[in-house]
């Protein structure tokens, strides 16, 4: 997998969010840490991300803000007429362990690093489920999206909206959506951004893979997720499992 | 050889000469439907126009007064409606007050829309043209006005091709600056963002190169 230039990516990662949308919806763009002061959540309308450069707001952010900012994964149509779903996506949350940085069993040399390994296996499951249309990996969380053909018109509260989500998330592995959780407060980080509980010198969020061409409908979805089912995930490593416990 | 080039010449020279005659005489053209479209939009209407308008405007004025002060007229206290008024009662206006132009219209529109007119009949006025025409009119003189711009811009443009120079219209010469201002801003607003998206571009593929590539996943994924 080729990983895609940042404007391309987040150029791309805008097309697939504001598919099928209206010029008067909008695509929100959220910041996710009290660090700068400013404003913490910035509207997109459709009509200005459906272009093939990186909105203006968007592009002063990258260039003077380092807190994670999140792009909305539900589109938010005018008063009234609730949400609209562009795409289904998987979140998967890694935390840093204490091990080897290369060598996971090895008992020496132990750092606080990101599982590389890990996020490479849950990226690969979600390959697996279906070929992904984007996948962004901001360290602490990867997000796989699979676009829709067609967005669904949706809500805050959408049931079956969210048992598709959790069904994907059990499919694949990744966490399922908390209970309280609205589908306007989904979100897929924004690539360029620093990554969220990093330490040291931060990492960047990053989108590994996209393809604008993968577009799913949700009887394609349906005939995935009734497939066999996905062998069961790598099992956590020793060197992991101690670190937990230790903490 | 001497005559031909005299000819020549005498032909250039008249060339020009009708050249400019003729972007001239569009001028002219476009001068004289300016003038007559200022005149369909502003001139005053004629009388026949002005008459229903008179009488429903003092029919209007009229109504309005009566809903304002009409219940004053017979309940005011100690006014000339009230039962046990003194001195016969009070009347609405004194003696040395003059009556308000909504009562007299409430009281007698006819006689108040023969005075305005009579006024109006007084006054010495070009009037335009009927209001039932003037869209129509408008809308054919915009349209003949903007085509002779055209055909005036296009034939002094053709003339500047063929060597002959004459001004633009001022109004055209300002037009074309401020598309050019406009375009010149838009290349260096695309020129700008292209730099800033590449300047990007460039630190975060530096950031990422001294970062952990993820492995390939095992085959049985």
């Amino acid at each position: 997998m080729k990983a895609p230039k940042l404007s391309e990516a987040i150029v791309g990662l805008l097309q697939i969010l504001a598919h099928g949308a209206g010029p008067s919806d909008t695509t929100a763009c959220t910041r996710h840490a009290g660090r700068a002061l400013g404003a913490s959540e910035l509207m997109l309308p459709v009509a200005t991300v459906s272009s093939s450069w990186i909105p203006g707001g968007l592009l002063r952010l990258l260039e003077q803000d380092f807190s994670p900012w999140g792009l909305g994964l539900a589109v938010r149509r005018p008063t009234g007429r609730g949400l609209l779903l562009p795409a289904v996506g998987a979140w998967f949350p890694f935390q840093r362990t204490m091990r080897h940085p290369t060598k996971p069993d090895s008992p020496y040399g132990k750092q606080w690093v990101w599982p590389d390994q890990e996020i490479g296996e849950a990226i690969a499951r979600a390959e697996a489920f279906l070929p992904t249309s984007a996948v962004v990996d901001a360290r602490g969380e990867v997000v796989a999206l699979w676009a829709l053909a067609a967005p669904v018109p949706t809500n805050h509260q959408d049931a079956a909206v969210r048992r598709l989500l959790n069904r994907i998330a059990a499919r694949v592995g990744a966490r399922e959506l908390p209970a309280d959780a609205r589908l306007d407060g989904l979100e897929v980080w924004c690539p360029g951004f620093d990554v969220r509980n990093g330490g040291g010198i931060p990492a960047k969020t990053h989108c590994i893979h996209l393809d604008l061409e993968r577009r799913y409908t949700l009887e394609q979805l349906e005939a995935a997720l009734a497939a066999a089912p996905m062998p069961a995930p790598t099992p956590e490593p020793a060197a992991r499992a101690t670190a937990r416990a230790k903490r | 050889m001497k005559e031909l080039l005299k000819r020549v010449k005498a032909q250039l020279s008249q060339a020009v000469t009708t050249a400019k005659g003729q972007i001239t005489d569009l001028r002219a053209e476009i001068g004289r439907l300016r003038r007559e479209l200022a005149h369909a939009q502003r001139s005053p209407l004629p009388l026949s126009d002005i008459e229903p308008r008179i009488a429903e405007s003092v029919r209007q004025a009229g109504a309005r007064w009566l809903a304002e002060h009409g219940e004053i007229l017979v309940r005011s206290e100690g006014g000339i409606g009230t039962y046990q008024a003194k001195c016969g009662g009070r009347l609405p206006f004194t003696a040395a007050e003059a009556i308000p132009f909504g009562a007299l219209c409430a009281a007698m529109p006819d006689q108040v829309a023969a005075l305005l007119l009579a006024l109006y009949h007084q006054v010495p006025y070009e009037p335009g043209p009927p209001a039932a025409e003037r869209p129509a009119l408008i809308e054919r003189l915009k349209r003949e006005l903007a085509e002779a711009e055209q055909v005036e811009e296009a034939a002094v443009d053709e003339a500047a091709a063929a060597g002959v120079v004459i001004a633009h219209r001022p109004e055209v010469v300002a037009r074309r600056r401020a598309e050019a201002a406009a375009r010149e801003r838009e290349e260096r607003e695309v020129a700008d963002r292209a730099r800033r998206q590449e300047a990007l571009d460039t630190e975060h593929d530096t950031r990422l190169r001294a970062r952990f590539r993820h492995p390939e996943p095992p085959a049985g994924l």
